[in-house]
């Protein structure tokens, strides 16, 4: 099928028609064929019959012709037919004007909530353009209304015509601070098109959003590969697409877009760092800028920020502390001179959880007379100084020995370490194994007690169980006093000991190892934090299930190293017992469009349950199975700020911010969108789409198909009436 | 007898004659089936013709006593007959390549048909002690045997017969007018072929022989095939006499090719007409004794004719 052809005539399926034209020659070739297969007659009373012939050809010839070309045109029609083409001209649309399909897809996602000083948003202009489309379409048009707001959504997906209807369903489209589901909208669009009954040149489809810049960027970038380009190209094989744009002009526009504690485990009174990630979206840059750290209406902490470039950010770190324990949320909030197009991202929310103790069990392999003696003292001393009555550390570190670690309930542990523990029952192993794959931290420090043998047979279970690799033999050879490693400063890449690589000769370098076990990694499983001076793993990480495991290769008192000695173990030892705590506080953060959903001990199921919502009111969510019991779950979350939800007397904080992608309110031009989508695509600006009328889709189209198998009908009787005719002379003669 | 009659007729049947091989066999068999199918004459001998009665005498059959007369005179007549003998037979055969034409459903050519026809005609008045001559032609006259009754006569007519002429086209009209030019006296001249010639100029040919005032017997002799065009589907018709070519779906040409052939034997039969020459049309499907009652007919009719003219002089 030349494509000459498919843009004079566009058809439905246009592979059928293809199909058609070549079943037409059929009856060409048979008629070739069959007279290549003659029989040779000799013959008398040729004069006869070369007389008739002469006299005859001519007519004998236009019988023959006259049935094959019914036949040909027969076939070729019943193609045409079931490709179901169509035409569409201007004098058409005169004549015959048809109804076309029209499908609005409202842009309601978050960066359609921008502004301009003292303009309407640019969701309000969209909602403006949608009604002044819906009153120009002619009223035999049906119209259907979806919104892109993530997830997207059929407001009228039965096509109406009833224009009180979509009046009222458009004005009760809200905007969210949702990111947007192009892709979603423009594949429910192309859905309603196909289960319509309109032709492909009677359908349209117009979007009208602000086609911001994540989404649709410039033809500069990877942008033909964008989700949201590739899913407009395919609509455009089923029907007109028109873009209309609304918010021309830049606004500018600052947010917050990111919000981070720089410590897992948050104790009372200890002092923590927040990371502010302040970004400008405008073309110009910002000097004005500064960023509050606040808690509720209290401004904690208030800082100028440097210059903001035009398109980039800048972080800046505030620090504060916690008298009482629970889930409390700081918000930071970018203060600026000048206004701001998108004021709802200039705040950002976290909640975070300071707790009183985080409970650390520490098994020891072999208790000495005193702390210090045994295998663990030194780490329970650096975990929980407490040299200084200003020191404010989480860490609660338990010691225990093998024996009574079958008596711990370990999930009221955030880490369990294993100091030189010579072998473990396979019921402990297992229960170790359920502790870590639920989200415990398990910390191993190798000895000359631990049993190689066991520890891999029982923990690593030829890499099904929870150990990151496999013990080896000592490395070093007895006896040899003055042999001895170190740590080697340059394989520290791991965020929970890279920032001892900054000071090279600190006592973590200076110490000495005189023995430790080999061992052999899970790579890439396992991660290898940090090396000896002979290569040799020093530190082995491992994700299993939901937890952590971190295996040492030496012991952690001074049996083998000098290391406990040295200042830099209280640090290193916090660090990566904190590294293995269990991150909590990551369902309480959540972003909108999220649902909330907080697991509820069986205790509390019974108590009365509430949530208050940003605005203030409160509300009841509902109570859904999770896991093994019942979680309490509202959502999906339209509103930024903060969620309270009581528990009985027990409040939890959660808090809800829009998506970055959102506050992103460069637009992408029309021009680029023109380059993108082609000539085929109208991009208007919203004003010029007031101005213009009814742009798109005119009802000029009109199915052929009936037509056609009309023409069939006819070239069929017609075929069967010449061949009786031509038939029955014969018969007559 | 009947079973023995039954026997001889089928030789008549075209079909079963193609068995037979030698034109002699042919020719008395067709001579043998058409006679057991007659009524056995009282007459004895075909060629005897009633001339006059004379008065009965002594020693005479009474059975050639006439007793009609008896009846009406009371006295007894024996009819007296004279034997016709100067009856001349030509027989004009066609050997032009058109007559080798046989269809699928013949079983005998057009002059296979057209020689079993002559011998048999040939057997037939050497019986009747008719004098017999035979002239082949195609686009000339390509064998001429002179008229004779004498009885060997036949295996010479029959030889000729046999004889295969090669690729020929039919010049029936001129043909029929050197013939004309050989004939010394009145005979009986017929004329055995397919005609596919020039009808005026076959006219024109009779009409020479007709002036000398020799009877004619035309035996039109033509294919069934040739009389129904039956074949179907795209055929490639090749013609014989270098006739030439002709792809054609014969189910289109047959209603006009049919025309045609009809028109052409209305043209010859009115020509025949015209000239009071007899136009018998042979379908080479039917039987043979066709040609032989039309011969005793023709032959009975010019000697009536002849007597008539005897009894007139007196």
């Amino acid at each position: 099928m030349s494509d000459v052809l498919l843009q004079s005539v566009p058809m439905l399926h246009p592979a059928l028609a293809t199909f058609g034209l070549a079943a037409a020659a059929i009856p060409v070739l048979i008629h070739l064929i069959s007279r290549r297969r003659y029989r040779r007659v000799p013959w008398a009373a040729m004069s006869f019959l070369l007389a008739v012939h002469r006299r005859s050809a001519r007519r004998v010839f236009l019988e023959q012709w006259l049935v094959l070309l019914l036949r040909v045109l027969a076939l070729a029609l019943l193609g045409l037919a079931l490709a179901r083409p169509y035409f569409s001209s201007a004098w058409a649309t005169a004549l015959t004007a048809g109804s076309v399909q029209r499908i609005i897809l409202l842009d309601n996602s978050g960066s359609m909530n921008a502004r301009a000083a003292g303009q309407p948003t640019r969701f309000e202009r969209a909602q403006a353009v949608a009604r002044r489309l819906v009153d120009s379409f002619p009223p035999r048009d049906p119209i259907s209304v979806i919104t892109v707001a993530a997830p997207a959504r059929a407001h009228l997906a039965d096509p109406v015509l009833e224009r009180r209807l979509v009046r009222e369903r458009l004005a009760a489209v809200s905007p969210t601070a949702n990111v947007t589901d192009f892709v979603g909208a423009l594949t429910l669009a192309r859905d309603l098109v196909r289960e319509g009954q309109h032709v492909r040149g009677n359908r349209t489809v117009y979007v009208i959003s602000d086609f911001s810049a994540p989404y649709w960027p410039g033809p500069a970038d990877d942008a033909p590969a964008a989700p949201a380009v590739l899913a407009a190209k395919a609509l455009t094989a089923e029907a007109a697409l028109t873009l209309v744009r609304v918010a021309p002009g830049d606004e500018g526009n600052v947010a917050v877009t990111n919000l981070a504690p720089e410590a897992s485990l948050i104790g009372l009174q200890m002092p923590v760092r927040f990371t502010v990630t302040v970004a400008n979206y405008g073309d110009t840059p910002r000097r004005d800028l500064a960023v509050q750290l606040r808690r509720g209406e209290q401004i904690l902490r208030r800082e100028p920020l440097p210059p903001v470039p035009a398109g980039g950010q800048v972080q800046a770190s505030l620090a504060t502390a916690f008298a009482t324990p629970g889930t409390p949320v700081l918000e930071a909030r970018v203060v600026a001179d000048a206004a701001d197009a998108l004021p709802e991202d200039d705040a950002r929310y976290v909640s975070v959880e300071v707790r009183s103790a985080a409970p650390v069990l520490l098994v020891d392999g072999r208790p000495g007379r005193t702390r210090l003696d045994g295998q663990v003292g030194y780490l329970a001393t650096a975990l929980a100084p407490r040299l200084d009555p200003h020191d404010t550390t989480v860490l609660e570190p338990k010691v225990v020995t093998e024996v009574e670690l079958e008596a711990e309930p370990l999930p009221a542990y955030d880490v369990v370490v294993l100091g030189n523990v010579e072998r473990l029952s396979a019921r402990q192993w297992q229960y170790l194994e359920r502790y870590v794959a639920e989200g415990g931290g398990l910390l191993i420090f190798a000895g000359d007690l631990l049993n190689t043998e066991d520890y891999n047979r029982n923990g690593h279970r030829g890499g099904a169980g929870p150990l990151p690799g496999r013990f080896g033999g000592p490395a070093l050879p007895p006896g040899q006093v003055e042999a001895f490693t170190q740590f080697d400063v340059r394989s520290l890449t791991h965020p929970g000991v890279v920032e001892f690589a900054q000071v090279p000769d600190s006592g973590l370098f200076l110490a000495q190892v005189r023995q430790y076990l080999t061992f052999t990694p899970d790579l890439p499983r396992a991660e290898v934090l940090m090396r000896y001076t002979d290569g040799a793993p020093a530190l082995i990480l491992n994700g299993y299930g939901a937890g952590r495991v971190l295996v040492c290769t030496t012991t952690a008192n001074l049996d083998w190293t000098n290391l406990p000695a040295k200042g830099d173990f209280v640090s290193l030892m916090a660090n990566l017992v904190t590294t293995l705590a269990p991150p909590r506080g990551e369902q309480r953060n959540l972003l909108i469009g999220q649902t909330l959903q907080a697991p509820l001990a069986p205790s509390q199921t019974a108590l009365p349950l509430r949530l208050r919502l940003p605005e203030g009111n409160w509300t009841e969510g509902k109570l859904v199975p999770a896991g093994a019991g019942l979680a309490f779950q509202y959502g999906p979350l339209e509103d930024r700020g903060t969620y309270v939800l009581s528990v009985g007397a027990d409040n939890v904080n959660f808090v809800a911010n829009g998506e970055s992608m959102e506050s992103d309110t460069r637009t992408c031009a029309g021009a680029a969108l023109r380059a993108l989508l082609g000539p085929s695509v109208p991009v208007l600006n919203d004003d010029e789409a007031a101005r213009q009328g009814v742009p798109g889709g005119t009802g000029a189209a009109r199915e052929l198909a009936v037509p056609l198998l009309a023409i069939l009908l006819l070239a069929l009787l017609a075929e069967s009436f010449a061949a009786m005719w031509l038939g029955s002379r014969r018969e007559q003669a | 007898m009947p079973s023995t009659a039954r026997h001889y007729r089928k030789y008549l049947d075209p079909a079963v004659l193609a068995k037979i091989g030698g034109l002699q066999l042919r020719a008395r068999l067709i001579v043998e089936g058409f006679f057991s199918g007659m009524h056995r004459s009282p007459q004895r001998g075909l060629s005897i013709e009633f001339a006059d009665h004379r008065s009965y005498t002594q020693g005479d059959d009474i059975r050639r006593i006439d007793w009609r007369v008896y009846a009406r005179t009371d006295k007894y007549y024996v009819k007296e007959y004279e034997q016709e003998t100067n009856l001349d037979l030509m027989l004009v055969v066609d050997a032009s390549e058109s007559m080798q034409y046989r269809s699928a459903q013949a079983a005998l050519s057009k002059y296979e048909y057209a020689t079993a026809i002559a011998a048999a005609l040939a057997y037939l008045a050497l019986q009747q002690r008719d004098s017999v001559g035979l002239a082949v032609f195609a686009e000339h006259l390509v064998e001429f045997v002179r008229p004779s009754n004498d009885a060997a006569h036949w295996r010479t007519v029959v030889d000729e017969l046999e004889r295969r002429s090669g690729p020929a086209k039919t010049a029936l009209g001129r043909a029929l007018g050197e013939l004309a030019e050989r004939l010394a006296h009145r005979m009986l001249v017929v004329v055995i072929s397919d005609g596919f010639d020039d009808v005026a100029g076959v006219l024109r040919g009779l009409k020479l022989l007709r002036y000398r005032r020799h009877d004619l017997v035309v035996c039109h002799v033509l294919d069934p095939a040739e009389l129904t065009l039956p074949f179907r589907g795209p055929t490639l018709f090749e013609g014989l006499e270098a006739g030439g070519r002709l792809l054609a779906d014969p189910g289109a040409l047959r209603r006009r090719y049919l025309q045609e052939m009809t028109q052409f034997q209305a043209r010859l039969r009115a020509g025949c007409a015209r000239l009071r020459a007899d136009y018998v049309l042979f379908n080479t499907l039917a039987p043979l004794d066709v040609a032989l009652s039309t011969y005793l007919a023709t032959r009975s009719a010019r000697i009536r004719q002849r007597s008539s003219r005897v009894m007139a002089g007196r």
